[in-house]
This record gives structure tokens, C-alpha cells and sequence, in this order.
């Protein structure tokens, strides 16, 4: 058997570690330099590669904060999305947090890589906040409460109890990944970015196993999948796991935005489509009574027996 | 320039393929014979190519094709090694049942485009080096099966299912990507000695992966959500398509690590899985009420027995593993198949509402029963051939085990028989003479139905085609010998 033959696509493996001047100015870097030979040669290419070239400036010169405002606007972040299940509030606080995260991510890979995570977060964060709104405004049609009249009218009697469990949980969680992160310390270089991504791993898992709502679940997947992020990336930092990180977490937001949306329509069973399966006007018209007979008694359960197929617990 | 070889590497068609197919089912989805035809003329397009031994080149004008040609992408390699290409092709054959019998048994509009766009993917993930891109390939898989569960169906709590599918391949990840992170740091340690405790990390955090990929960490997680909610078939796709890739992507990690094929921790970790997997399964199988149920429990300890027969280093248990992926997609497809149909028909799966269905659609009853039948090892069924397999390995090592799978068989037949009972027994006084009148299906789900019914008995009395696929896989490993 001889040499089996190769195509290569793409080549670059590794990022060059940053090789950046104090002022910013990025040189010596594979990905600006090709920038700069964009901006040379084409007139549209500039307009959109000038600010994403600012972007990636912005970012490095952000990387260079003091450690302890960012882990302290991350914590906050990621708190107000454990606290507040709201999502006018939380999908904001999330795109503050993508952020914060990208410019974590600056200290230790190339911010021009970096400023994946922001971007892909806000596309994913505008697309979560569509089926939001569109799920809102059907539950609006139904007369039931969304999420603006719960900010406009709060419900001052219910809320202390429920965010002094949530903060309860949120502070034994918060506790444990400051435990973690001094015992088991994330390896690699980049060891300040170990704790904010134990914070975010863990409020990320507390979000998940705390509610049931589709959307506040996506939104604890898409923190939980940033603090993987951020304790990954600096371990292995090449473009390539970085881009497919980004990409997974836009697969992610595609398929939490569907959750939500279905998560937000009204119990209905979908109409039995026997018809389709049968043969015969008198079969289709059976089919018919006998989906409708089925909706009929299923509606006719009270709530708790009409979740029977979906419970969570074996018969 | 990026230097492009006389040849096209054969792994570059298996990933774009089916996302072409994907594209021309998702354009021709108001023709559903012509979306299906897409996505089976692009799985069998690809099984086509992979019937070849990798060191071949296939000859096609212009653009010559090198089965086992290398595809660097992003710095990483996608590659059709020979041991890899068998279990490739029965992930498509997989495939190809299950989309086949969802012909005339309409999944949602999404089963097809989105199966394909899963199965490039998964795919990608048993092809693609080093195995840490593979974690990211059935992450994107996750994601997408999420929207292939949910499909059409909207209301609260009929999103569980999906959720957990999603959360749960998600807590999958950072195990693989950890155990990538101490394998590149385990290289480095040089001495004999301390290499064994380096890489012990690695091959407990891939273990708790596998795992939770295939459904048997935490217990009860999202087979019964899935296989209640999903429709039939979907749920039958990704036991079938997404499971059994996981379980030849572990069957590779043997081959290619020493460090996890002996480890111990591992071996205990998901003997204690397959144990625990089996044992839910088997126990509550003979008492749910539902059919869905019944299909989450076949589930449960079909996985189960395949994650025992993972522990073993047997020529004989490669077999029952290969046997069992490819039987799983004829006997689950078969049973979701007659599912879809009862269930598109009646809106329920419960046992106390189809009284007197499996008089009515006949085929229906037929194909759920022998479909669940065949995972409970009833002679005759294809089944029988994989339990008959398991049985040969675990009677040599542990028969307290092979009595436990014998009898959560016997409890998922048991199961199915009061589900049969309910089906066959005279329909109530009050739901008049249209519940009695004799109903029957299109001309094609009958097809598809007794199709399959007819592939899993006839598998079962002559599994020579199967056994020889499974045989030639297990030859293509040598961790064992």
C-alpha cells in the first residue's frame, strides 16, 4: 500500500502566542496581517473588515483589566441570570456575560480568535430573544402573564421567597466553585480564568436543574457551555476548536430558540393524522372521531393526568 | 495554495453527501416520496463507496476516489480507516431502515433533512482524528436531534424530552474534552512506571462520557423522555443511528489505547453502567402501561447488554456488538414503525385506549409485536441471534449477569403481551360499532409494515447476511487477541 493521498483545506493548526504592542497595534499576528491585505486590495471588504479590526483592538486592550472587576462583572452576570428568570433581563445579562467571557478569552488566545465568542453569543442571544417575544406574544393572546408586565407589575409577594431560595442556592454553588477552584485548580498558564469558569459551569448546572421552562434551561446550557469554554480554550488554544466552539454554540441557540417556541404554545395534542395512513373515506372518517374522542378525554384529565406521557418517573 | 491530490479522499463524500441529501429531502419535503428517495439514494450512495476497502481507488471519470485518502480540515484529519469502515456502513444501513420505513409513515417534515444532517455528523464523529473533534461532532449532532425530537409538537412539558437529549450530550463534552487535555499532557510523561497514573484521568473522564452519550448516566435520563415524546421512529433513529456510532467510536478507543483498554476503573465504571442500565429496564418493563414505555424499556436494555458486552475483549462479544446495532435498527424501526402508525391513527399509545386497536390495524399490532419481541429475544426474531450472542460471552464470565438479561427479556415480554392483550381484546360497549369496524392502512404503510416484519423474522431464522457483517467487523479489530 503506498502513501494514501492527502487534500488539505485548510492549514492553520496552532495561534502564535499574542505578539501584540503595548499600544495595541496588532503586527506580527497571521490573522491581522491578513486583515491589513484585505483592507488594501478591496474597497467593500474594508468597510466590514475596519471595524472588526477595531473590534479585535478593543478587545485586547479590554484583555489587559485588572483580573478582579472582570471575575466580580462575571459573577454578577452570571448571578442575575440564576436570580431573575426573566428573560428580558436574563438575555441581556447573557450578551454582557459573552462579553466579559471574549475578553477573558483575549488573555489567553488571540482576541481576533477571542471575538468569536461575543459574536457568536450576540447572534445567539438575538435569536433566543425572537422566540421570546414570539412566544410572548402568544401567551399574551392567551391572557397569560409575560415578561414585561412581570418587570412593569412585581408581584412583591411571591418574589422574596423565590429569590431567597434561588440566592440561597446560587451562594452554596458560588461557594463551591471558589471551593473548586482553589483545590482543583484548572491547568495551564491561564490560571485566573479557572475560577470564572467554575463559576459558570456550576450556576450554569444550578440554572439547568432549577427550572423546567425550555428557555431558562438553553440559557443555563449556554452558560454552563461558556465555562467549558473558558477552561478549555486556553488549554488547547488553536483557531480551529475555537471556531467549532462558536459554531457549536450557535447549533445550540438555533435549537434551544425551537424548544422555546414550542415550549410556549398552548397544550394542544397535534390532530391525529390517520388520514394520511388510512385507505377509505370510512377509515379517514374513524380516524377522525377517534383522534377527536382521544383530544376529547385528554382534555377532560385534569392537568397532572394529562402530563401522564411526559412525567419524569417510571410507571 | 492549499496542495489538492490527484484523488478525492473518500471521507469528504460520507460527511457531504448526506448533507446534500439533507438539502434535496428538505427542498422536496412537500413530495414525500421524492424527499424519501433523496435521503435513501444518498445513504445508499455512501454505503456504496464504503463497500470498498479502504486501500481501493474507485475509478470515477475525473474524479478518482480514495477510500482510505486522508482530508485535512482545520488542521485535523478525517480518514476511512479499514476498521472503521464497517461500522460505517451499518450506522447508514441503520439509517436507511429506519428512513425507509418512515416512507409512508410521515415522522414530521424535519425527520428526513434533519436525520441526514445527524448522520453526516455523526459520521464526521467516528471518522474524524484526534477524537476531541469527535466530542464537538456529536455535540452539533445533540443539537439538531433536540429539533428532530421536538419536531412539530408544541405545549408545556412536551419540550422534556428534547431538553434532556440536549443537556445531557452537552454534559458529555467537557469529559471528552478533558480527557483529550490529560491524553496530550500523558505524552509527555516518559517513564513506564507513572504512565499508567497519568492516564488514568483521562480514560475515567471518557468512560463517564460514553456514558452519558449513550443514555446510561445519570439512570433514567433521556431514553424514557425521548422514546414517550419523540415520534416512534425518531426515537428509534438515535437508539439506533446516534447510539451506535458512540459505541463504535468506543470500540475504537480500545483498539487505539492500551492505557483505556486495561484500564480497570474503566472496565468496573460501565460494568456498572450495563449492570445498572439493564436492571431499570428489565424491572419496570412488565409494568408501564403505555407502549411508549414499553419502547423506552427495550431501550434501556438493549444499551444496557451492549455496554456489558463493551467490557469484554472477545472476538465473540465484537460480534454480539455489531449484531446487535444493526438488529436494533430492524427491531426498534419495526416497532416504531407499527407505533407511528397506531399512533398517528389513535393520538395515544396508552394500553387501556387502543382496546381493541390491533383489530382494527392488524399490521400495526403485528409489527409492535414482533419488534418488541425481537429485543426481548424471542426465538425466531433477529433478536434471538443477538441475545443467543450475548449469551455465548457472558455464560463463560459472569452468569449472574446473563440470568439478569434473560430476565428483563422475559419482563419486556411480559410488557408486551398485556400491551397485546389490550390491542386484540374486544373494544368497549361505549365506543360504538366504528371501533369495531375493521380499518386499514395506505397500501404503502401496510407495505412498510409487513416489510419489516417479514426482514426481522427472516433475519432471525437465516442471519447469515448480519452475522457476516458482524464477523467482518470484528476481524478488522485486534485489541483482543
Amino acid at each position: 500500500m503506498g502513501c494514501s493521498p492527502t487534500l488539505h483545506i485548510d492549514a492553520p493548526e496552532v495561534v502564535t502566542p499574542q505578539v501584540y504592542q503595548t499600544d495595541g497595534e496588532l503586527v506580527n499576528d497571521p490573522l491581522s496581517v491578513d486583515l491589513r491585505c484585505f483592507n488594501m486590495g478591496c474597497a467593500p471588504a474594508q468597510s466590514i473588515i475596519a471595524p472588526v479590526s477595531d473590534l479585535v483592538a478593543l478587545l485586547d486592550r479590554l484583555s489587559r483589566l485588572a483580573t478582579p472587576p472582570l471575575l466580580a462583572a462575571l459573577t454578577a452576570s452570571a448571578l442575575l441570570i440564576v436570580l431573575v428568570r426573566n428573560w428580558r433581563i436574563a438575555l441581556p445579562a447573557l450578551i454582557v456575560q459573552y462579553v466579559l467571557v471574549g475578553i477573558m478569552l483575549a488573555r489567553a488566545i488571540d482576541p481576533g480568535v477571542a471575538l468569536i465568542k461575543p459574536l457568536a453569543g450576540s447572534l445567539v442571544c438575538m435569536a433566543l430573544s425572537i422566540a421570546a417575544q414570539h412566544a410572548d406574544t402568544r401567551r399574551a393572546g392567551r391572557g397569560e402573564s409575560i415578561a414585561i408586565e412581570r418587570i412593569r407589575r412585581i408581584a412583591w409577594r411571591s418574589v422574596p421567597a423565590q429569590v431567597l431560595l434561588r440566592a440561597v442556592a446560587a451562594a452554596v454553588v458560588l461557594t463551591a466553585a471558589f471551593g473548586a477552584a482553589v483545590r482543583f485548580p484548572l491547568p495551564g498558564d491561564a490560571r485566573e480564568l479557572g475560577l470564572g469558569a467554575y463559576i459558570l459551569i456550576s450556576c450554569g448546572i444550578l440554572l439547568i436543574a432549577t427550572t423546567s421552562e425550555a428557555l431558562n434551561i438553553g440559557v443555563g446550557l449556554l452558560v454552563f457551555l461558556s465555562g467549558i469554554e473558558l477552561a478549555y480554550t486556553p488549554l488547547e488554544p488553536s483557531i480551529s476548536v475555537s471556531v467549532l466552539l462558536g459554531f457549536m454554540t450557535l447549533l445550540v441557540g438555533v435549537a434551544i430558540a425551537y424548544l422555546a417556541l414550542a415550549d410556549s404554545e398552548a397544550l394542544a395534542e397535534p390532530e391525529a393524522s390517520g388520514g394520511g395512513l388510512l385507505r377509505g373515506r370510512g377509515a379517514g372518517r374513524g380516524a377522525g372521531r377517534g383522534a377527536r374522542l382521544s383530544l376529547l378525554l385528554r382534555q377532560r384529565q385534569p392537568r397532572a393526568a394529562r402530563s401522564g406521557p411526559t412525567a419524569n418517573t417510571p410507571e | 495554495m492549499m496542495p489538492i491530490s490527484a484523488s478525492l479522499p473518500a471521507s469528504l463524500f460520507v460527511v457531504l453527501i448526506p448533507l446534500a441529501a439533507a438539502v434535496s429531502a428538505y427542498l422536496l419535503r412537500r413530495w414525500r416520496s421524492l424527499e424519501s428517495l433523496a435521503a435513501l439514494i444518498g445513504c445508499g450512495l455512501v454505503i456504496a463507496l464504503l463497500s470498498q476497502p479502504a486501500t481501493t481507488t474507485i475509478p470515477v471519470p475525473g474524479l478518482p476516489i480514495e477510500v482510505g485518502g486522508r482530508l485535512d480540515l482545520l488542521g485535523r484529519t478525517l480518514t476511512v480507516q479499514e476498521s472503521d469502515r464497517l461500522p460505517l456502513v451499518v450506522v447508514l444501513a441503520s439509517a436507511l431502515v429506519v428512513l425507509g420505513l418512515s416512507w409512508r409513515l410521515p415522522q414530521g417534515r424535519l425527520f428526513a433533512p434533519l436525520g441526514l444532517v445527524i448522520l453526516s455528523l455523526v459520521c464526521a464523529g467516528i471518522m474524524i482524528r484526534p477524537f476531541v473533534f469527535a466530542a464537538l461532532a456529536f455535540e452539533a449532532a445533540a443539537a439538531m436531534a433536540a429539533v428532530l425530537i421536538q419536531a412539530e409538537r408544541m405545549g408545556p412539558l412536551s419540550t422534556v424530552g428534547a431538553q434532556r437529549y440536549l443537556v445531557l450530550s452537552s454534559l458529555a463534552l467537557p469529559a471528552f474534552l478533558g480527557a483529550g487535555y490529560v491524553i496530550g499532557q500523558a505524552l509527555n510523561v516518559t517513564e513506564p512506571a507513572l504512565q499508567s497514573a497519568a492516564y488514568q484521568p483521562a480514560a475515567l473522564l471518557l468512560a463517564l462520557g460514553f456514558a452519558l452519550l449513550a443514555g446510561a448516566v445519570p439512570l433514567y435520563t433521556w431514553t424514557h423522555a425521548v422514546a414517550n415524546q419523540a415520534s416512534p421512529l425518531v426515537t428509534a433513529f438515535l437508539a439506533t443511528v446516534v447510539t451506535g456510532a458512540v459505541t463504535f467510536l468506543f470500540l475504537e478507543f480500545k483498539q487505539q489505547f492500551d492505557w483505556f483498554r486495561g484500564s480497570p476503573d474503566v472496565r468496573e465504571a460501565i460494568n456498572l453502567f450495563g449492570v445498572t442500565t439493564l436492571l431499570l429496564g428489565g424491572v419496570i418493563a412488565w409494568a408501564q402501561r403505555s407502549w411508549g414505555r414499553i419502547l423506552a424499556c427495550c431501550l434501556s436494555v438493549d444499551l444496557g447488554v451492549v455496554l456489558l458486552m463493551l467490557n469484554h475483549e472477545t472476538p465473540a462479544s465484537v460480534e454480539a456488538v455489531a449484531f446487535a446495532i444493526a438488529a436494533r435498527g430492524l427491531s426498534l424501526g419495526v416497532f416504531g414503525a407499527g407505533l407511528s402508525a397506531l399512533r398517528s391513527y389513535t393520538g395515544t399509545d396508552d394500553f387501556a385506549r387502543l382496546r381493541g386497536a390491533g383489530r382494527r390495524y392488524p399490521l400495526a399490532a403485528l409489527a409492535i409485536a414482533l419488534g418488541a419481541f425481537s429485543i426481548a429475544g424471542l426465538p425466531g426474531t433477529v433478536g434471538f441471534v443477538v441475545r443467543w450472542l450475548n449469551v455465548r460471552v457472558l455464560s463463560e464470565t459472569d452468569l449472574e449477569v446473563m440470568m439478569i438479561m434473560l430476565l428483563a427479556g422475559v419482563s419486556i415480554g411480559w410488557g408486551v403481551l398485556r400491551g397485546l392483550f389490550s390491542l386484540l381484546a374486544e373494544p368497549l360497549e361505549e365506543e360504538g360499532n366504528a371501533a369495531r369496524a375493521p380499518s386499514f392502512l395506505s397500501r404503502g404503510a401496510s407495505a412498510s409494515l409487513l416489510l419489516g416484519s417479514v426482514v426481522v423474522v427472516m433475519l432471525g431464522l437465516a442471519p447469515g447476511l448480519l452475522a457476516g457483517l458482524a464477523r467482518a467487523i470484528a476481524s478488522a479489530y485486534t485489541f483482543y487477541r
